[in-house]
């Protein structure tokens, strides 16, 4: 039985105060050494980034293309069934469907790439010494580049279908460094979790399939109506928030300011609760491994 | 930089999830391993003490030989001392980087190029893009591929690969190497060439651990030894007395 509440906070028996607080101030320095120094080596997680992108297009064919083309397919067959189920129009669904279908392949690309990270450094970590954080910072690094080439094709969408194109498109820049700093924080938490238990990976998958129905992706927000229960599942999904700071700029829309506030709320409560969570269970990990 | 190591009353304890609880031999001797216990914090648990009371001081110039049988704890002071198992109790204080060198070949990838992965493994191991820079040139002579620095790493054979990753760690320059078993070289001919580069790669160091079965490398390179036995340790001090009493423990 997985008790969690070992997990969260293991607390140290009696002992005398003074001591407690030395090893407990120990800890909260060094991860905030572990993650300053895991961001320094952003050469080393840049590095390695690039590296998995360009292992993934060797000896192939179209390379880089190759995630361009199928995303195309995808979109253009996925938009012209559902804008006839949803009585759109194609140049109105399409643009709505791409912005978020990538950025939810973003987004849960993270959280599913974040539970492995650990557990796929063993080896790595056996043979030479890096900080924790690096393998977070890699995680996100890389599904920043895949981005990047999905972008791609939103281009082409956005020219294609003459989507209005004014200042709020900055507005993915804040929303981008703050969907990677929660990447990184939710990378930690569940590398953690996932290298303990090693099923949690499953769960999270299982969560991430779910969601990506519950969540506006391939159905415009108006189908849901107006009813209480519409907006409480609507609001209370925090990937919902998530996804609509990046697709709504895309859109040439400014998003609902309660989604930023959501956003930066989620980002900084999961930034300082992974981070107690990274100083108590920090030593622990080699031993998970 | 004064370099130095210094570890007091190291304890660790390997918490095992996944074993069941029974134990076959309580009462004799059994001849390899760490100690196996009831972990101190969760009775469910199984621990192994793989150190138990580890203190010793290391200067710079120091050079120190683990030595013991199998299990006796040498790779596990080895990952502590690299960071990757962070004991519970004791301290560990340290000046200098540390460099560990467990596998020369670490983040190879056999499809990339010799001479990508100069850059590929220089990383992993530490070096600076400068640094990867200004030494390729000498690394990539040194390890005489000739043309076969430019295909791919997986048309090499064994003893090439371990050419191109033995040019590269001895291109380091760490202040604290942690060595593994010792750096192999190759055929005979670049043997003997490696023996003049891996001379001076170890002339240049501030401190080394090493571990290893064989005496002559740890009468070749160390000044200092210690005889570990379960986690504990047995003999510390001159590589003759240290050596002298591993094999006296062996010959029953």
């Amino acid at each position: 039985m997985i008790n969690f509440k070992n997990f969260l906070i293991e607390k140290s028996n009696n002992q005398i105060d003074c001591e407690e607080k030395n090893i407990q101030y120990e800890l909260f320095t060094e991860a905030a050494k572990d993650i300053s120094e895991g961001f320094e080596k952003k050469g080393l997680w840049w590095f390695m980034a690039f590296s998995d992108i360009r292992r993934r297009y060797r000896r192939t064919i179209l390379g880089p293309f190759w995630t361009t083309l199928s995303l195309s397919i995808f979109l253009g067959f996925a938009s012209v069934l559902f804008s006839k189920l949803w009585k759109m129009d194609i140049s109105n669904y399409m643009p709505f469907f791409a912005s978020g279908f990538i950025s939810w392949t973003f987004i849960s690309g993270i959280i599913t790439d974040g539970c492995s990270i650990f557990v796929m450094a063993d080896g790595l970590l056996k043979q030479i010494s890096l900080p924790y954080s690096t393998f977070a910072w890699h995680s996100v690094a890389r599904n920043l580049l895949l981005l990047g080439h999905h972008s791609i094709v939103y281009l082409i969408i956005m020219i294609a279908f003459t989507v209005p194109v004014n200042f709020t498109l900055f507005l993915v820049l804040p929303a981008l460094i703050l969907i990677c700093l929660t990447g990184v924080w939710v990378s930690i938490l569940l590398g953690l979790m996932c290298a303990r238990y090693r099923d949690l990976q499953q769960v999270v998958a299982s969560l991430l399939q779910i969601s990506i129905f519950v969540t506006p992706i391939f159905w415009p927000v108006a189908q849901l109506g107006t009813s209480k229960k519409a907006l409480f599942i609507l609001n209370f999904n925090i990937l919902y928030h998530y996804v609509s700071i990046i697709r709504m700029p895309l859109l040439g829309q400014s998003p609902n300011i309660k989604s930023w506030f959501i956003v930066s709320g989620v980002t900084l409560v999961g930034a300082i609760g992974t981070f107690i969570v990274f100083a108590y269970k920090r030593k622990k990990l080699g031993f998970w491994l | 930089m004064n370099t130095f190591i210094e570890l007091k009353k190291i304890n660790l304890d390997i918490p095992v999830y996944d074993a069941r609880r029974s134990f076959r031999i309580s009462t004799f001797q059994y001849l390899t391993g760490g100690q196996i216990m009831q972990n101190k914090t969760n009775n469910k648990l199984t621990s192994i003490r793989a150190l138990d009371n580890i203190s010793f001081r290391l200067e710079k110039g120091d050079r120190l030989g683990l030595i013991g049988h199998n299990g006796s704890g040498k790779t596990t002071l080895l990952r502590v001392l690299a960071g990757t198992y962070k004991p519970l109790a004791g301290t560990i204080q340290c000046k200098g980087k540390i460099t560990p060198l467990f596998n020369i070949a670490v983040g190879m990838d056999l499809d990339d190029t010799g001479e990508e992965n100069i850059a590929t493994v220089g990383m992993y191991l530490g070096m600076t893009k400068k640094e990867i820079e200004d030494r390729k040139e000498e690394i990539i002579e040194f390890s005489e591929l000739g043309d076969f620095i430019n295909l791919p790493v997986r048309t090499y054979s064994a003893g090439m690969q371990v050419r191109l990753s033995f040019a590269i760690a001895t291109a380091l320059k760490p202040e604290i190497l942690l060595l593994d078993e010792g750096i192999g070289a190759g055929d005979a001919q670049f043997a003997e060439k490696a023996k003049a580069r891996l001379e001076e790669f170890y002339r240049g160091l501030d401190i080394l651990v090493i571990a290893t079965h064989s005496d002559a490398l740890i009468r070749q390179l160390c000044n200092k030894a210690l005889l570990l036995e379960h986690g504990k340790i047995k003999t510390y001090g001159a590589v003759d007395a240290v050596l002298e009493a591993y094999h006296a423990g062996i010959v029953q």
